[in-house]
């Protein structure tokens, strides 16, 4: 991966993650506003409804009042009290009720009996407990009706003014559809009333009792008929009337979010702090939503803008700041491929461009070190070759010299002896010629090196080719073994055969002769990654560190009658075929030689 | 319950009130006592008793000792609340008759004894100022059939040679006198008359040979013939009867002095008189209910009739004018000759603000009808009311508020 | 005032809250049509289009002989062939007869049990005779007897005109115009201003009507308000409608409900008729209807009544007396065909104690004959029927009706109602 890659990813994690912190904090933040509004917009609505509430206990409370002070009404009271016949009031309570349009009305005699009830005319005689309530506020009651069921109601109490004891009414309103109907309600919001009300006195009265704590969505009803969703409301209409508290939360009607509202429910009690039955005000939470949505959709919008602006950007920044250190990098690329020449543009006054500065700066120094250093080397291998030239040749002309003095103190001696002498001489001469000969045709034989020719081997076959050479040991001499390693897979090469051949010969036969006692030469061929490796290795006396490192140098030896040229041509052999050698060793412990090779394509 | 056993036997003032006799209660007293011994037996019990019916509460001492001898007759001794009997008795009735009801009641077991009891009433007159009027109720002039009272509107009456003739709708029914009580002797029968209302004049001869009923549509002329000896229910009354158009008599008061009497015309269909009268009078009458000839103070007389739209009017010297005073009559009035004050006066029912009917002595000197004697309050209201047959009395009919229907006689009386 | 002679002609004007042809009560059914016999106002037997009539010794047979000259509406004669077919008609089966046929002028009744009653029971409106259809559909076509025939109907306003040939007499009154289905609260507005003359007054508005002053015509109690209790499913059970019978609150339904008008009854036949009505106690028992009750559970009682109004109260009230002592009961819905419990409204008329109370049992829907005629043995007929329980008497009431003040001479019948052809106006000139 490039560094202009690198640093684009990195561009453009970095902004992308910026990105998406601020567009969540944004979100989080924007739905906790959302619902701190949603919340407060709730809570002003219930206030309102129970202000309203409020206002409908008042007019309750205000129409029994207006009943209580009209002037017939307190002479029917008053009567009653001197009469102490309740019997000619049996329908007054019907028609006071119609008149101030209450749903309930009952005068209540001095000894606590009905006198008249509009909501149930046959229950008179009977007992009125809620008579008694002294509160002059409305409360709540559970009211029977004559059909058996009871329906919740809304009730106030006041006494008659002017009878002594007192005659009451017990007035009030239903609290059911139609009183629902009639709040106010804004738009979106919804009203239920869910109560236990219903078949109380029943035949399964006890059932129902016993089923009184479990919800049933059917007693949830709106103003219009029942309410939609109703099973939704059960847990917190239930936690309502368990806690007997305000209980507020989100109810999903549906899998659409936008189906969901944000609902209270409000217990309403009776005196005894009984629950009766449970109000709940649903606000649709569908704007809400919508607009969340929104303002969601245009936060994401944005987001992904920015990323794509800001990997555009980082694009631009990375291939700014990338391309003198690519540049450079290509330049150091160069210098490392030998072309020493190379230099960098600089641009600014940066630390790129110190940097390009000092690589330029760098490449010309290491340029005149090298010439410097070819130039010394050139004159050490010089003076090498010179001295292993004349090595090589004061070893032959030491004998030649001694030769040719023998023959001028021969002349001397009889023909005889001379000739005896001049023979064995001239043979030695010829001999020692001939190894000088010898000498230096290897020494032309390396300067003649040729150039490979490329082919496509496979390493196996190369391997299996040495084994087959050397696997077979001669019966003079040590011991030695040889062993071969080789994967199964193929190892394609580019290689010239003849050349890798007599390179490999060369390490085998230098590891031959590197085990005097004997012992084993193992050469393995494996892949590596893009390459292929050659090993050869022995088990001989090992090599010294100097030893190694200056092993690939022309003319050295470690050997008696070595010329120091095999390993040499080794090198240049392998590096022929751009791949490198290198050997590892520990002295006592063997040599090995690794050979990597670049393997073939395809 | 106008069975009653009060006689017509004067015309005296009578404030009469059936005196319970012992006798009236010793025969249920003593039914009721042996049905309670058939079912208790001898022994002891407790007799309570308790009144719901009409019985003074002070009669009932004397009912209770009756009983307690009767049950002692029989063996069952009254006690104290120690008994395990009891035998409660009830003094009930119904709308007929007094029931007597005996629960005798043995630990658990309560069995019921029950007798009845003929139930019988009296009737009430009242008086006032200068002049009196008292009524007096004829007796016995409603008439059972199969147990039931039959209550039909009386028409007319007339006491005629003895017998006391009723018309009702559809009979004429002569009643006899024996021993002060009047019993039906005799009934004709007659076609029903179709009318709603109808009226009938009963003028009777002098000498009560003769009758003749004047009645819609039909005049029947009775005869009576002394009856065949033995007690036949032939009274002696021979009654015919015919279609009719004539017109009918107009009743003259006595001292009234008239040439030829006058007669006018009934119209059947409308239970009313035409108007039209003969002999003619000059004078041309709206339909009216009833008329009389009347004397007057100046000497003469004066016809008076009650017009079909509530006036009295005076028809006097061939004029007609309303007579002042007469707003609250009714349509029927009589004519007495009582010798006091003027010496004739005109007798009509009034009401006043008062539920039932009362009548009323007036005198009109001129044109205006001033009242003569304070009111006689009736049973019920008037329905008829003319002049008896010796001019000194009234007959009213008087419907109750039962619907029963009485004749009263009406006699004015100086104070 | 006093009473001046009635005048002729006029129109009366009726208001009533029902369908003036109801059968059997129908207030135009007693104007148009007449029947064998009837009541007097006090009650008693009186000839009406039969002039006489006569059974063999054991009342098995009847045989009426009619009135002679008597023409329906359209002129038609009366005759024992049509009166048949009437009767035939308006009695198809639960019949006081078993048979009736004409034979000549005379109309015969046969039965196999006796009917001793029957002369009495024939007085009644179930009985009335007419020509031609008496049931629904054109009222102009039906032909009566009756002093008023059937002239029109247009906006709920019914017309009679008066029968010129009335075999009684022609009423008084031209015509009688009745308005119909008119609530009695309207009624009495009416009157009240002068649009109406007769109007009706329920029982249990009595106390109001006079308390406002109305002209009130009220009759003795006519109309027994008794609890029909069912015999079957959990109530075959004696001692269950014992306990209903126990539970009831007579004295809430008479003084409130009914206002104290009429008069409270444990029998079927009032005081005023027996005499021994008090001997069945009306009592309230609380006590003994839980000990009848003993906890036997019976399921859910339905308790229906026939009208409205206080009737429809006082069955709520019933329901509320007997839910105290452990009955479950509910309302039946309105239009449901069976009640376990229905209030009911049972007349009687006429003072023949037996007549009376043949006709009560057979409204009750027990059809056999009261042969009894003195008061202990009715007692002991009526101590066996109302031990049954089957029949529970609560009230007596009274019938009553206004009349506005140009009415005059109005009075009852024996049923109760008001006898308009007997009826003027005084302000008619």
């Amino acid at each position: 991966m490039s560094l202009r890659q690198k640093l684009l990813l990195l561009f453009s994690l970095t902004v992308a993650a910026a990105v998406a912190a601020v567009a969540w904090t944004v979100l989080v933040r924007i739905r906790q506003v959302f619902e701190k509004r949603d919340q407060e917009e709730t809570a002003l609505f219930v206030s309102q409804f129970q202000r309203e509430f409020q206002h409908r206990s008042a007019d309750v409370a205000a129409a029994v009042d207006r009943i209580a002070v009209q002037e017939h009404v307190r002479s029917m009271a008053f009567e009653l009290v001197q009469s102490n016949d309740a019997s000619p009031y049996l329908h007054e309570a019907q028609v006071l009720a119609q008149d101030a349009r209450l749903d309930f009305l009952e005068i209540v005699g001095p000894d606590g009996n009905i006198v008249s009830s509009a909501q149930w005319p046959a229950r008179f005689g009977y007992p009125e407990p809620a008579a008694n309530e002294a509160s002059q506020t409305p409360f709540l009651k559970r009211e029977e009706m004559q059909d058996g069921t009871s329906v919740l109601g809304l009730l106030a109490v006041r006494a008659i003014r002017g009878a002594e004891p007192a005659v009451k009414l017990v007035g009030g309103r239903r609290l059911d559809q139609t009183f629902l109907a009639d709040l106010p309600v804004a738009p979106g919001m919804q009203l239920g009333l869910y109560s236990d009300a219903g078949a109380m006195n029943d035949v399964g009265a006890s059932v129902n009792r016993g089923s009184a704590m479990g919800f049933d969505p059917k007693r949830l009803v709106s103003a219009s008929g029942d309410l939609p969703g109703a099973v939704h409301y059960a847990w917190l209409i239930d936690q309502a009337r368990k806690s007997g508290q305000q209980a507020s939360g989100i109810l999903y009607l549906t899998t659409r979010r936008e189906d969901s509202v944000s609902a209270t429910a409000i217990p309403l009690k009776d005196t005894a702090g009984n629950v009766l039955a449970v109000l709940t005000v649903a606000i649709s939470r569908s704007g809400l939503v919508a607009e969340q949505q929104q303002i969601r959709a245009i936060a994401y919008g944005v987001a992904s803008g920015g990323i794509l602006l800001a990997i555009v950007f980082s694009l631009w920044i990375a291939a700014r700041v990338s391309r003198p250190v690519e540049e450079l990098a290509r330049a150091a690329e160069e210098v490392a491929g030998g072309r020493w020449d190379a230099r960098v543009p600089v641009r600014g006054r940066d630390e790129v461009g110190v940097l390009a500065r000092s690589f330029n700066h760098m490449t010309e120094q290491l340029e005149n070190q090298r010439e410097r250093l070819v130039q010394s080397e050139r004159v050490a291998a010089w003076r090498e070759l010179a001295r292993r030239l004349a090595h090589e040749l004061k070893n032959p002309l030491f004998p030649l010299q001694l030769t040719v003095e023998n023959l001028v103190r021969a002349r001397q001696l009889p023909a005889a002896e001379f000739d005896e002498v001049f023979n064995e001489s001239t043979q030695t001469l010829s001999v020692e010629i001939a190894n000088l000969k010898k000498i230096i045709g290897r020494f032309s034989d390396f300067s003649k090196m040729p150039k490979p020719e490329l082919e496509r081997i496979d390493a196996r076959d190369l391997v299996a080719r040495i084994r087959a050479l050397y696997g077979t040991t001669s019966g003079d001499g040590p011991v030695i073994r040889l062993e071969t390693v080789v994967d199964d897979r193929p190892m394609p090469l580019m290689a010239d055969p003849e050349m890798l051949h007599r390179a490999l010969s060369n390490l085998v036969l230098n590891a031959k002769d590197a085990m005097p006692d004997g012992g084993t030469v193992t050469v393995s061929a494996r892949s590596r990654d893009e390459a292929v490796e050659i090993r050869v290795a022995d088990t001989g006396q090992g090599l010294t560190p100097e030893e190694c490192q200056r092993l690939f140098t022309p003319y050295y030896t470690t050997k008696q009658h070595g010329t120091g040229l095999g390993l040499a041509i080794v090198q240049s052999v392998i590096a022929d075929h751009a791949g490198t050698i290198s050997v590892e060793s520990c002295e006592g412990k063997g040599a090995k030689f690794v050979i990597t090779l670049p393997r073939a394509e395809g | 319950m106008a069975l009653g056993l009060l006689g017509l036997a004067g015309l005296a003032a009578c404030r009469a009130q059936a005196v319970p006799t012992p006798s009236r209660w010793s025969q249920p007293a003593a039914d009721l006592s042996t049905q309670i011994a058939d079912i208790l037996g001898p022994g002891q019990a407790q007799v309570t008793i308790r009144n719901l019916s009409t019985i003074p509460p002070s009669e009932i001492p004397s009912v209770r000792k009756l009983i307690e001898q009767d049950l002692k007759a029989h063996g069952v001794l009254a006690s104290g609340a120690e008994s395990a009997n009891s035998i409660r008795i009830t003094l009930s009735e119904n709308a007929r008759e007094r029931i007597w009801v005996a629960e005798v009641v043995e630990g658990s077991e309560t069995h019921v004894a029950m007798v009845h009891v003929d139930v019988s009433m009296a009737s009430v007159s009242t008086a006032d100022a200068r002049m009196v009027l008292r009524s007096e109720r004829i007796a016995g002039l409603s008439i059972r059939i199969g147990g039931l009272v039959r209550n039909d509107p009386i028409l007319a009456a007339a006491e005629i040679n003895g017998h006391f003739l009723v018309i009702y709708p559809d009979r004429i029914s002569i009643f006899s006198s024996a021993a002060g009580v009047w019993t039906e002797a005799n009934t004709i029968m007659m076609e029903r008359q179709l009318s709603r209302d109808p009226r009938t004049v009963l003028a009777a001869n002098a000498d009560g040979g003769l009758f003749t009923a004047y009645m819609p549509g039909t005049q029947c002329i009775g005869n009576y013939s002394l009856p065949m000896a033995g007690p036949s229910a032939d009274s002696g009354w021979s009654v015919r009867c015919h279609a009719s158009d004539d017109p009918w008599p107009v009743y003259q008061s006595g001292d009234a002095s008239s040439a030829t009497p006058l007669k006018a015309f009934y119209n059947s269909a409308r239970d009313f008189f035409t108007g039209i009268v003969t002999p003619g009078i000059g004078v041309d009458l709206p339909p009216f209910y009833m008329a009389v000839m009347i004397p007057r103070a100046a000497g003469g007389a004066a016809l008076l009739i009650s017009s079909i739209d509530g006036n009295v009017q005076l028809i006097e010297n061939g004029a007609m004018r309303s007579v002042a005073g007469t707003r609250d009559w009714g349509s029927d009035f009589a004519v007495v000759r009582s010798g006091c004050g003027a010496g004739t006066q005109i007798i009509a029912s009034s009401s006043g603000e008062a539920e039932n009917d009362s009548l009323r002595a007036f005198e009109i000197p001129a044109l205006e009808a001033l009242p003569a004697s304070g009111p006689l309050t009736l049973d019920g209201t008037v329905t008829a009311l003319w002049t008896a047959q010796d001019g000194k009395s009234a007959f009213a009919v008087v419907r109750s508020a039962t619907a029963e229907y009485e004749v009263d006689r009406v006699t004015a009386l100086c104070n | 005032m006093a009473r001046t002679r009635p005048h002729y002609g006029g129109t009366l004007r009726v208001e009533t809250a029902g369908d003036p042809w109801q059968h059997p009560d129908g207030i135009a059914r007693r104007l148009v049509y007449d029947g064998l016999t009837q009541l007097d106002s006090d009650g008693a037997l009186r000839p009406a289009l039969a002039l006489t009539w006569e059974s063999d010794g054991n009342n098995h047979r009847w045989q009426f002989r009619l009135r002679s000259g008597v023409h329906f509406h359209d002129g038609s004669p009366l005759t024992s062939a049509v009166v048949v077919a009437s009767l035939t008609t308006s009695c198809s089966s639960e019949c006081p007869w078993t048979a009736v046929k004409a034979v000549g002028p005379l109309v015969v009744f046969t039965s196999d049990s006796p009917m001793p009653n029957l002369p009495a029971l024939l007085a009644g409106n179930a009985f009335l005779i007419g020509s031609g259809p008496m049931g629904d559909g054109n009222p102009t076509t039906r032909q009566g007897t009756g002093p008023f025939q059937v002239t029109g109907f247009n906006n709920g306003v019914l017309t009679l005109a008066a029968n010129e040939n009335c075999w009684q007499g022609r009423p008084f009154v031209d015509a009688v115009e009745i308005r119909v289905h008119r609530p009695v609260r309207e009624q009495w507005l009416d009157l009240g201003v002068g649009r109406a003359d007769v109007v009706e007054v329920p029982a249990e508005q009595l106390r109001q009507a006079q308390q406002q002053r109305l002209s009130v015509l009220t009759s003795p109690p006519l109309v027994l308000v008794a609890l029909q209790v069912a015999d079957s499913g959990t109530l075959a059970n004696v001692k269950l409608r014992e306990a209903i019978a126990a539970a009831v609150d007579r004295s809430a339904l008479y003084n409130v409900i009914f206002q104290k008008q009429g008069e409270i009854t444990a029998s079927l036949l009032p005081q005023r008729l027996t005499g021994y009505s008090f001997l069945f106690p009306a009592g309230r028992d609380m006590n003994k209807a839980q000990e009848l009750r003993g906890g036997l559970t019976s399921g859910p009682l339905t308790l229906a009544t026939e009208s409205d109004g206080a009737m429809q109260l006082a069955a709520q009230r019933i329901a509320l007396n007997l839910r105290e002592v452990g009955f479950n009961v509910q309302m039946a819905p309105a239009g449901a065909n069976y009640a376990d419990l229905i209030l009911r409204k049972l007349q009687f008329t006429g003072i023949d104690r037996a007549a009376s109370l043949e006709q009560v049992m057979r409204s009750a829907g027990e059809s056999g004959p009261v042969t009894e005629a003195t008061p202990m043995a009715l007692f002991k007929v009526e101590q066996m029927y109302l031990g049954e329980k089957k029949l529970i008497p609560l009230l007596d009431l009274p019938l009553a009706c206004a009349r506005g003040s140009r009415v005059r001479d109005l009075h009852l019948r024996a049923d109760g109602t008001p006898d308009l052809a007997d009826a003027s106006l005084e302000d008619v000139r």
